[in-house]
């Protein structure tokens, strides 16, 4: 409306001044300059019919066309590459330089499971130093590439690209033969210091910090940058390595829509671009994931917040990842390496098999991050919805941490208000419905949706997640199944049997039989005792939330969380039972190192125990948190079984 | 410098109360769009904005510089040197120039879409035309002081 009121204002100014110009002009010149409005308001109309001809046959960006780059869509849409700059998506992968590397290279040196490294600089370069005495780097990297043979001693790589920069930041290093790895060590930036990659990753005690690396070019570098040509390089039988090539470093604007070159170079005409905004008219050639059907769009996303593995890998190792967004479904050449194993057949064509443990929970929810899709795509709420990533997430209206969209008038994340679920459940919009639906204050975390309905079943670079396959909380399928339980993930200071007699209480929910370990022991302290290494990182990791929720009770657990830090075989849950320690005021400002030899972790933990105020002494004295017999039983039970759970 | 006469004289004071007040309504609307800042209106300074902003600060400004040129040309109007030139003619297309390029600004950032303001910006290329003309127009019909070729 404004549009069309401005555009009748400037054609009436315009003609108004022709004519009077015309005015000042003598004899027959004096229709020069309303004959010349009228010839170039004719040529813009004649351009005009001429572009919107092409435009009903106009295709939709195709796989191998050209890219055009974010410089480039910055030059129109500056708010949105404003707006994407300040995302993780951009430093994906970035060249190492003094502003860009979070790691301390000052010549420092650390030790991790038997390994001395040495971080330093040679001039402008960043050089990660190992000792690998024992071989197992160059046995680990002679899987990858012919390396010649040299005597074990000290390695040294230069590092040639990072990876990452919000949760982790990981260096690579380029091999003679244009292969790219990943070294043995990652920056972790919000503790200021270096992890063995095998230690922040779930991974089974017993493995070296050198025992998994990964190759770059045929692994990472599809997500983490836009439109990968892994440059697999084979000829007959002879492997010559890899020229890998992207079209810009970094997941950039063309990763989500697709490539621009012809929508850049089409939208250069002014003609184009203004009959598009007053005709109101979608322009085809570029994608825009809003308007993409529902399936489409969560594809879009899910390609890479999802397991997905190309039916060609071989071929795409050699070529190109041809998926773009909007483009032929991702089920035609990818297959979901495991939720082709889900049972529903909509979904796969694969064998029906067991979920794997350190990938999904019994029920099929996924245990770990970036796996997202495999989550929301068995989610009621996308299956018969229609609900898409976008519509709680935003590339370019969000915080850059965790892209959740925010509301125009606060800033605030919508899901703090309960804006992404309210769009559909518009019942329950009301603070008053809240509190009805939810038992819980609407003010509160109680109060918000995903508190119950997206609880923390994930895991992922030393966090746990929100699950994005949405639910109703259910204590049966935490009973059968294993998963963490909504109720007692806020609640860690109540047993299962609590949670569930609440539900019927609030719900009507059937009660569910739970054991006498469970209708006795808060739920939290049962798993970190007998849960296996998955439920015991999640555990921790609840009662460090309640810790920095400001819950006194989680000092209670402050003895048992000192034992796992103490005798937990896992690295990384020694490492978050510190974590979730440290959350609690005794402990602000304890240091411990969890990657220390089992006696001097021992003593360090029974320095740190001296910490426990003594009035928490006698009160667990009188009063126990777990009763002897019942704490010797549960650790007994502890689920030894090997969980491995990347990212 | 003597007094225009006739024509010139009638233009002078057209230009001289087109000059002043345009100065007058330009200098207004650079404080209201400094007041805009200061609130913190977000219609006008949020990032999605940013057409807006930048089009009525052109705007602004260009009016304001306009509105000068008219003043110079009220004062240039009493010099014999632009005594042969189309006066009628230039002070059309300043006064011209005067309505359509801060008019053009204005609507462009009324209701601009993502990448593009609205399309009365289209107004800005004619002021700008009609400027460009007027002003090489007085430059080109110049004649130099009796006595001196």
């Amino acid at each position: 409306m404004l549009e069309s009121v401005s555009a009748l204002a400037a054609l009436a100014a315009l003609l108004l001044c022709g004519a009077w110009l015309g005015s000042g002009l003598p004899g027959r010149w004096r229709v020069f300059p309303v004959a010349c409005t009228v010839a170039v308001l004719l040529a813009l109309g004649w351009l005009g019919w001429s572009v919107d001809a092409q435009l009903p046959g106009e295709s939709a960006p195709q796989a191998h066309e050209g890219y055009a780059q974010s410089q480039t869509c910055g030059s129109c849409h500056s708010d949105h590459f404003t707006a994407w700059k300040k995302t993780w998506h951009r430093t994906m992968t970035q060249d190492p330089t003094d502003e860009t590397v979070l790691g301390d290279f000052n010549n420092v040196t650390f030790d991790s499971l038997g390994t001395r490294f040495r971080m330093f600089r040679r001039g402008a370069d960043f050089m990660m130093e190992l000792d690998d005495t024992e071989g197992r780097m160059r046995s680990q990297v002679s899987r990858l590439v012919s390396w010649p043979e040299g005597p074990p001693g000290i390695l040294t790589f230069r590092v040639d690209r990072l990876l990452g920069s919000h949760n982790m930041q990981a260096y690579l290093t380029r091999l003679s033969d244009g292969r790219i790895i990943l070294l043995p060590l990652f920056w972790h930036p919000s503790e200021k210091r270096w992890l063995a990659r095998t230690a922040a990753f779930l991974v089974p005690p017993g493995e070296g910090a050198m025992d998994y690396t990964a190759l770059w070019n045929a692994a990472c570098v599809f997500c983490h940058n836009t439109r990968a040509h892994a440059g697999y390089i084979v000829e007959g039988n002879r492997d010559l390595g890899f020229d890998t090539r992207f079209e810009e470093m970094g997941v950039a604007c063309e990763s989500c829509h697709g490539p621009g070159e012809r929508h850049a170079q089409a939208n250069q005409n002014p003609v184009r671009r203004y009959l598009m905004n007053l005709t109101g008219q979608t322009d085809k050639s570029i994608v825009s994931p809003l308007k993409l059907d529902p399936v489409k769009s969560v594809e879009a996303c899910g390609r890479c917040h999802g397991k997905w593995h190309s039916n060609e890998h071989a071929t795409m190792l050699r070529h190109v990842d041809d998926f773009i967004p909007g483009g032929p479904p991702l089920a035609e050449r990818y297959h979901n390496v495991f939720a082709t194993q889900l049972p529903t057949p909509e979904l796969g064509h694969g064998e029906q098999m067991e979920p794997k443990a350190g990938f999904f929970w019994p029920d099929w929810t996924p245990q770990s991050t970036a796996m997202e899709h495999q989550g929301m795509i068995l989610s009621k709420c996308a299956e018969k919805g229609g609900m898409t990533c976008l519509h709680c997430h935003s590339m370019h209206r969000s915080d850059p941490d965790n892209q959740l969209k925010v509301q125009d008038d606060n800033r605030k994340p919508f899901e703090e208000h309960n804006a992404s679920c309210t769009q559909c459940h518009k019942a329950l919009a009301s603070a008053e419905a809240i509190e009805k639906h939810a038992h819980h204050k609407p003010e509160g975390t109680g109060g918000r949706c995903v508190a119950c309905h997206m609880p923390y079943q994930g895991y992922g670079l030393l966090k746990s997640a929100r699950a994005h396959r949405i639910t109703v909380p259910q204590v049966a399928l935490t009973v059968s199944a294993g998963l963490p339980n909504a109720c007692t993930t806020c609640h860690v200071d109540q047993t299962l049997k609590w949670a569930s007699a609440k539900m019927t209480e609030f719900w009507n929910t059937p009660p569910v039989a739970v054991d006498a370990e469970n209708s006795v022991v808060p739920a939290s302290v049962v798993d970190m005792l007998r849960g296996h290494a998955l439920q015991r990182a999640l555990a921790v990791l609840s009662l460090r939330r309640a810790a920095e929720e400001g819950n006194p009770w989680v000092q209670r657990t402050a003895p048992l969380l000192l034992d796992l830090m103490k005798d937990e075989p896992y690295h990384t849950v020694r490492l978050l039972s510190f974590y979730a320690l440290r959350a609690q005021p005794a402990f602000r400002d304890a240091t411990f190192e969890y990657m220390e030899e089992p006696q001097e972790r021992a003593r360090l933990v029974e320095s740190l125990r001296e910490r426990l105020p003594p009035t928490a002494v006698e009160a667990a004295d009188r009063a126990p948190l777990v009763e002897l017999p019942m704490l010797q039983k549960l650790r007994a039970q502890r689920d030894d079984q090997e969980i491995f759970v990347q990212e | 410098m003597s007094a225009p006469s006739g024509q010139h004289a009638l233009l002078a004071f057209r230009h001289l109360r087109v000059g002043w007040w345009g100065l007058t309504v330009f200098l207004t609307v650079g404080l209201l769009l400094e007041a805009l800042h200061g609130f913190k209106v977000g219609f006008y300074t949020q990032p999605a904005n940013h057409w807006r902003r930048e089009m009525w600060t052109l705007a602004h400004a260009h009016g304001g510089l306009i509105s000068m040129v008219s003043l110079m040309f009220a004062q240039a109007l009493g010099r014999p040197a632009l005594g042969p030139a189309p006066v009628k003619l230039i002070s059309n297309l300043l006064t011209s120039a005067l309505v359509l390029m801060p008019l053009g600004f204005w609507l462009g950032g009324l209701a601009p879409s993502e990448t593009d303001p609205g399309v009365g910006v289209l107004l800005v290329p004619a002021g700008g035309l009609a400027l460009v003309a007027g002003v090489l127009l007085a430059a080109a019909n110049l004649s130099p002081p009796d006595g001196e070729a």
